[in-house]
């Protein structure tokens, strides 16, 4: 069953959206549209299905639009044509309100820079999904108190972000999305800003607690080993172009065009050495 | 106190500014010192009052007298050791009493003090809107304190006069602060025994003070304030001036120095006069007696001060106004001949 | 070369009309400032005994530096001007500039949020705030004076004129500044403007307000002397007189207690600027 489904999203960027738009329907290139009209195309007819409960990877290099895509999902930019639909409803054509209760609700998000609030502890910090959206103050810090734990954070709960690793800041921005309770979580380059070892620890901690949680995930990041180790798909953007969607081994054995080949091919020769 | 508040600052010496010179001929000139070709050297004067009383000597001089005049610039120090020494001949506001140098300088016989410049002196006191007392039917002003006419009757209107800032006391709106006025008003409020009910209230700067009352009578509300004349606010507005007991010298030192014992006394009026080397006082008869019959009425002064600061035309120019049209009153300065000549140039 | 222009007529009619028209208007104003705001506050600082002002001001000294030396410094430095003799006046002044500094916080600080949110709005307030700051006091002054009678009231405008615009400019640059990452990640999860304001923007743009309204205090008693030349009473008198009669000790003696009273305060609000924990490792590591 599908949860979030994405319909012809364009995204461009500039004043001259509209004609642009045209040109870009038309087929024109990336490059063509920005020397006409000096406007940058984020995303070219992208389409997606994402299916409740597995962790769906966005892979792509930087530029590569999947950043932008992510934020599509939560209303943080509005496409400039197409669809987003969570649950069946259009993200696109919510208002203010509606989308402050999709984002209080339905999705929650974790940042690559962490995104935490410099002036609030961790514990306030954990809490600020549920305190956002008006939930009693004791049974939000408790809640997050409950997370925080499951990340492993206990006893860190009246530290300011500034005296956490960098690991145990991503932890609490986890702890975060985890505890607002939602189905969907975005997860932008969660753990690139990570050490290596780190990193594999949280990815791993990631499925033990899918396990039990059967979340919607959307991942995003630039790295091909991450995408393999926690996708159940992944979609590889391009350029803003949607290259490829399959599942691990779909890619690796049948990379669709030599962009992905590449991908691969660096993934095997860095295996190799 | 305008002495020392306005002061042109001169560098050192004498700076001449120079200008001017009668063309009459000398010659026919009643004046002695004149018609052996002198030039009459004035003191420059930093107020309105003073620009405008010299530019009418002068004017009468040149025209009347066929004399050479010329004015030069320097602070107040600066002009009256000039004249004491002989290099200045006419000091034409001199505030007798004020100042150290002139009161020496007559005493050894340098200079000389003649006529008295303002009939009636200078004024100073406590004043309030005439419409305050009389109305003003054309502004729709009704007369709030139709009895007002002495420090005595202030008792009776203090409501009128109720200060913000402290609601229990009427303001008397006083004198800015470290001027001599400020404790001598202090001291009349206890000796006229107001001080339970008045508090001067100081205002801080003459601009403020000038402010105050320009705005209270421009919105017809009532106000009480300290003042002093010739000035060019008192030629400005209709005041009435508040009797105050009989001038006592005792008692006004002991208000001066605001002595909690004070007795009621009127501020003293001062005489102005013209301050005259004393050798060219000598040698002139003529001008000595013109310069010593030289007397205005407060209200030409303050019309000529009003039309200074606010009409911004030149004391000269004011001082032309003034002999054109007050022939009553200058004609009586000179004789019959210096009158026609003066008369005839103005014609021109 | 020039044509003959001038606004000088058109501004005096305007003033004189703006007086005799609606002088009751701001009288009004005045006499709600006054009995509602300063009379009570200026009654309460003069009738609270002296000694209890001096342990009120070590408790917050305390309270905000968390240290010895600088609190007993507040404190001696204050019972100094007691000692010159200008308690009564000290009072005075501190009463005027703290409805001062009150009225500047209510106008600046929301006007601040206002322009960080509005380009717009920001364009049009900024050349208002050069105005207010490089125009000579004198000029509005004498209006102001004319409108709100003299004294303190007046006083408390001008005052308002020229310590209100850094207060703006730092609350506007203080929201401006909030990382915007910072806000991307509250607004990811449902804050309303409301709460992006009070939960995020207001707290991290706190040192920049803080400093804002320290430097509004400052520019308050800055303007003390000018303040007593409108005839408002207090430190500033004695500094004006002592201007006026040469007597430049008087001058001197109340111009070093309005610096003393400026230090103390700048001192107690920086202290206050910092957050809590900033503090605390502050005086951790000394």
């Amino acid at each position: 069953m599908s949860k979030i489904k994405v319909n012809n999203v364009y995204k461009i960027f500039g004043t001259r959206a509209t004609q642009a738009l045209t040109m870009s329907r038309a087929g024109a290139s990336k490059d063509e549209v920005l020397a006409n009209t000096n406007c940058t195309v984020g995303l070219k007819d992208v389409s997606l299905e994402i299916n409740q409960g597995q962790i769906f990877v966005i892979m792509g290099l930087s530029g590569s639009g999947k950043s932008t895509l992510v934020r599509h999902f939560n209303g943080l930019i509005q496409p400039s044509a197409g669809e987003i639909l969570i649950d069946g409803t259009d993200v696109a054509k919510l208002n203010d309100a509606g989308l402050r209760d999709l984002r209080r609700h339905k999705v929650s998000m974790v940042f690559q820079g962490f995104g935490l609030m410099p002036h609030k502890t961790t514990l306030e910090n954990a809490a600020f999904a549920l305190l956002t959206r008006g939930e009693k103050k004791e049974a939000s810090l408790e809640q997050a108190r409950i997370w925080l734990e499951r990340v492993g954070l206990k006893g860190y709960e009246q530290k300011y972000p500034d005296e956490l690793s960098g690991g145990m800041k991503q932890r609490v921005g986890l702890a975060r999305a985890l505890a607002a309770n939602t189905d969907v979580i975005l997860m932008d380059e969660a753990f690139s800003a990570l050490d290596p070892l780190i990193r594999a620890e949280m990815q791993d901690q990631l499925l033990e607690l899918q396990k039990s949680l059967h979340k919607t995930i959307v991942f995003i990041t630039h790295d091909l080993d991450e995408a393999l180790h926690i996708g159940s798909e992944i979609a590889i953007l391009y350029n803003g172009e949607l290259v490829q969607v399959g599942k691990p081994k779909e890619i690796l054995e049948k990379p669709a065009n030599d962009y992905v080949r590449r991908f691969v091919e660096k993934r095997v020769a860095k295996e190799m050495t | 106190m305008k002495k020392t508040a306005v002061k042109i600052m001169l560098a050192a010496g004498l700076l001449a500014s120079a200008t001017l010179v009668g063309t009459q001929a000398q010659q026919n000139s009643p004046s002695k010192y004149c018609a052996a070709g002198n030039t009459v050297k004035f003191a420059g004067i930093s107020w309105e009052s003073g620009q405008f009383i010299t530019e009418v000597l002068r004017n009468i001089l040149e025209k009347g007298y066929g004399c050479k005049t010329e004015v030069i610039i320097g602070s107040t120090t600066v002009t009256e050791t000039a004249l004491i020494n002989g290099d200045l001949h006419v000091w034409a506001e001199e505030w007798e009493g004020f100042n150290d140098i002139v009161i020496k300088g007559v005493k050894d016989g340098k200079a000389k003090l003649v006529g008295k410049i303002l009939q009636g002196g200078t004024v100073e006191g406590w004043f309030v809107p005439r419409y305050l007392v009389e109305g003003d039917s054309a502004r729709g002003i009704k007369a709030l304190a139709p009895d007002l006419k002495s420090v005595s009757d202030l008792a009776k209107y203090k409501d009128l006069f109720k200060d913000d800032e402290n609601p229990n006391m009427s303001r008397l709106l006083g004198c800015v602060s470290g001027w001599v006025c400020d404790k001598t008003n202090d001291g009349k409020l206890t000796a006229y025994k107001l001080n339970s009910m008045y508090q001067q209230f100081r205002p801080g700067s003459q601009a403020a003070l000038d402010a105050s009352v320009a705005s209270a009578f421009q919105q017809g509300k009532p106000i009480l304030f300290y003042y002093w004349a010739p000035t060019s606010l008192l030629g400005k507005y209709d005041v009435i001036q508040l009797k105050e007991p009989k001038y006592n010298a005792k008692c006004y030192e002991l208000e001066k120095a605001n002595d909690p014992k004070a007795c009621a006394s009127a501020t003293p009026s001062a005489t102005l006069r013209i301050n005259l080397n004393a050798d060219f006082a000598k040698s002139d008869a003529a001008l000595t007696r013109f310069f010593g019959k030289t007397s205005f009425s407060l209200n030409q002064l303050q019309k000529a001060i009003l039309r200074i600061s606010e009409d911004k035309i030149s004391a000269s120019d004011a001082a032309m106004d003034f002999l054109k049209n007050q022939k009553a009153t200058w004609s009586k300065w000179v004789p019959a001949g210096v009158a026609q000549k003066l008369e005839a140039s103005m014609m021109k | 070369m020039f044509l003959n222009l001038s606004i000088t007529d058109p501004i005096n009619n305007f003033v004189t009309w703006l007086v005799s028209h609606y002088g009751e208007f701001f009288h009004g104003i005045t006499l709600f400032l006054l009995h509602y705001f300063l009379i009570p506050l200026e009654l309460a600082l003069r009738w609270i005994p002296p000694w209890a002002v001096l342990i009120a001001l070590g408790l917050l000294g305390f309270h905000a530096t968390k240290r010895f030396l600088p609190t007993f410094l507040f404190v001696a430095c204050a019972y100094l001007i007691g000692c010159f003799g200008l308690w009564d006046k000290l009072m005075l002044t501190l009463a005027l500039m703290m409805v001062s500094t009150f009225l500047c916080v209510l106008i600046g600080i929301p006007l601040g949020i206002l322009t960080s949110k509005s380009n717009r709005l920001r364009s049009i307030v900024l050349p208002v705030l050069d105005v207010m700051q490089t125009m000579p006091g004198f000029v509005y002054l004498i209006p102001v004076l004319m409108l709100f009678n003299l004294g303190k009231v007046p006083a408390i405008f001008a005052t308002i004129i020229y310590a209100l615009p850094p207060l703006i400019r730092l609350t506007d640059l203080g929201i401006r500044q909030v990382d915007a990452d910072t806000k991307e990640a509250a607004a990811a999860f449902g804050t309303s403007p409301w709460q992006m304001l009070i939960g995020v923007e207001l707290p991290l743009a706190r040192p920049s307000i803080m400093a804002g309204i320290n430097q509004t205090i400052m520019m308050a008693l800055a303007m003390v002397v000018v303040a007593s030349m409108i005839g408002a009473r207090g430190l500033g008198e004695d500094v004006l007189e002592g201007i006026n009669t040469l007597n430049v000790g008087k001058g001197s003696q109340a111009g070093i207690a309005v610096v003393i009273l400026a230090i103390i305060i700048d001192r107690i609000s920086q202290a206050y600027g910092m957050e809590a924990r900033q503090r605390r490792l502050l005086n951790g590591k000394r």
